[in-house]
């Protein structure tokens, strides 16, 4: 759930209000559209993807891509703001074509039992080899690295599987935190434009 | 439209990235890690016994320091996307953790690292400095150094603790290849500063720790205690530190600055040092053993 747009209108003429609904209604249709095409596919990207890659380059992967359609958006809604400014003669700071941030947290895989049992055994192993017997020990100790290799594989798939049944969620709520985020952007653009006209 | 596949494969051949070690990554550094990593049933048990730590580790951070970002301190937050730009790399996650120590350090997996930067060090450096600092640890993130680094810190503290007698041979061999990335990390520093001086800077800052001193800082004065250092049985106490002495790093980089790599990169023109040469001469540099550098 995002958090409530703050609405700061007060003060707003009719034309930019109107603006200002036309902005947003078109912004948030071509943004969650893109969330919606994108989440459509990603799962297919990542479903044959090595997990390394997946815990290394996916967040920023989600996060170049959702940079490229801010861009886009901010290009069409300078293109809308100019279109006003000129037919109202109206001045004020232009919104900045500035990419708007959306963080992409990574797809996480909690592996703690995993590795705290790979932890004790190599624990016990070197306990045993230092109060009793070496060899014992040692062969206990050589286990961690083998638990490890199992670990690891079965961890792999999960966060494979993870990533498939979650990247797509992940998407559509970038694609509602960018929406937000244009959303205020528009607000601040027409509070700044009616100071403006009012200081003329 | 790029592809996850299209972008993890531009990631892996970045120009200072690569899938390996970074173009300006020390030779000796890269091999040992390779030796390292090589041995792989034991990377992967280190690698398990560090994200159970970092697991706890970062349950603490979040308790105890303050993390970095856009909104909270967005002047370091600015430094590390510059730094970040800069190498070709993910914005590194940092935390700001109150110590009076002049330090910054690193630790985590391969896939989720932070930064750990101490007050001291945000009020004693200048921005560029703070660059060096921060491009210098993003460089640990970026050539693949964090797991083995931090088993490196969990055998001198917690780990360490328990296992005493068992850990020196390991500890040594990590202390080893740590010094040689160090040298690694210090390029990665360099590379993400406008002021080549800064560095230097920097060090001497580390190395002295008093504000009221620092106008009078003599790096030649300081490079000189470099040869002084070099005789004497105390020399290899050097062996058992998890970083070159201060001068040596100063004079490293120095050597790095005459590279073609950073020539080009710093647009100070065509020539310079091939890097086989600069590591060969960073190796004399460095080295605490005749001939093990």
């Amino acid at each position: 759930m995002s958090a409530p747009v703050e609405e700061p209108g007060a003060g707003w003429s009719p034309e930019i209000r109107r603006a200002v609904d036309v902005m947003r209604t078109e912004m948030r249709a071509q943004v969650l559209a893109f969330g919606e095409r994108f989440a459509a596919t990603v799962a297919d990207e990542v479903r044959g993807a090595d997990p390394d890659d997946l815990r290394r380059y996916l967040a920023g992967y989600l996060e170049e891509r959702f940079a490229e359609e801010s861009r886009t958006t901010a290009e069409t809604l300078i293109g809308r703001m100019r279109e006003f400014v000129a037919a109202h003669a109206a001045g004020g700071r232009e919104m900045s074509p500035a990419v708007l941030r959306t963080r992409a947290e990574p797809v996480r895989h909690d592996t703690f039992r995993y590795d705290a049992g790979v932890f004790a055994v190599g624990a016990v192993g070197l306990t045993v080899m230092a109060v009793s017997s070496v060899a014992l020990g040692g062969v206990i100790a050589l286990g961690a690295p083998v638990l490890a290799k199992v670990f690891r594989d079965r961890a792999n798939e999960e966060l494979r599987a993870k990533a498939v049944s979650e990247v797509p969620r992940v998407v559509q709520r970038m694609a509602e935190q960018l929406a937000d985020n244009f959303d205020r952007e528009i607000a601040r653009w027409a509070s700044d434009v009616t100071a403006s006209a009012r200081a003329s | 439209m790029t592809t996850f596949a299209e972008y993890v494969s531009r990631r892996k051949g970045e120009a200072f990235g690569g899938d390996g070690a970074s173009r300006y990554a020390y030779a000796a550094d890269v091999a040992m890690l390779r030796t390292f990593r090589n041995i792989k049933p034991v990377e992967l048990a280190v690698a398990a016994v560090v994200r159970m730590f970092k697991d706890v580790q970062r349950n603490k951070l979040l308790g105890t320091m303050i993390r970095v970002g856009p909104e909270q301190f967005p002047s370091i937050y600015a430094v590390a996307e510059h730094c970040a730009r800069r190498l070709d790399v993910p914005v590194p996650t940092i935390y700001v953790a109150n110590s009076p120590v002049i330090n910054a350090y690193t630790f985590g997996t391969d896939e989720e690292s932070f930064i750990v930067v101490h007050g001291a060090l945000v009020d004693h450096f200048d921005e560029e400095e703070l660059k060096f600092v921060i491009g210098h640890e993003t460089g640990h993130i970026q050539n693949k150094h964090v797991v083995y680094g931090t088993a490196l810190i969990l055998m001198e503290r917690s780990v360490g603790a328990f296992l005493r007698w068992v850990l020196p041979p390991a500890e040594l061999a990590l202390q080893a290849w740590y010094r040689r990335a160090e040298v690694t990390c210090d390029r990665a520093g360099l590379l993400c500063v406008d002021d080549p001086r800064a560095p230097a800077r920097a060090f001497l800052k580390m190395a002295c720790g008093s504000k009221k001193l620092y106008d009078e800082i003599n790096p030649d004065a300081y490079l000189a205690q470099l040869e002084e250092g070099r005789t004497g049985l105390g020399r290899f106490s050097e062996l058992f530190a998890s970083h070159p002495y201060l001068p040596k790093r100063i004079q490293a980089l120095r050597v790095f600055e005459e590279s073609a790599l950073y020539r080009e990169f710093s647009g100070a023109g065509d020539g310079g040092l091939p890097m086989d040469e600069v590591d060969r001469r960073t190796g004399d540099i460095i080295q605490v053993v005749a001939g093990a550098a």
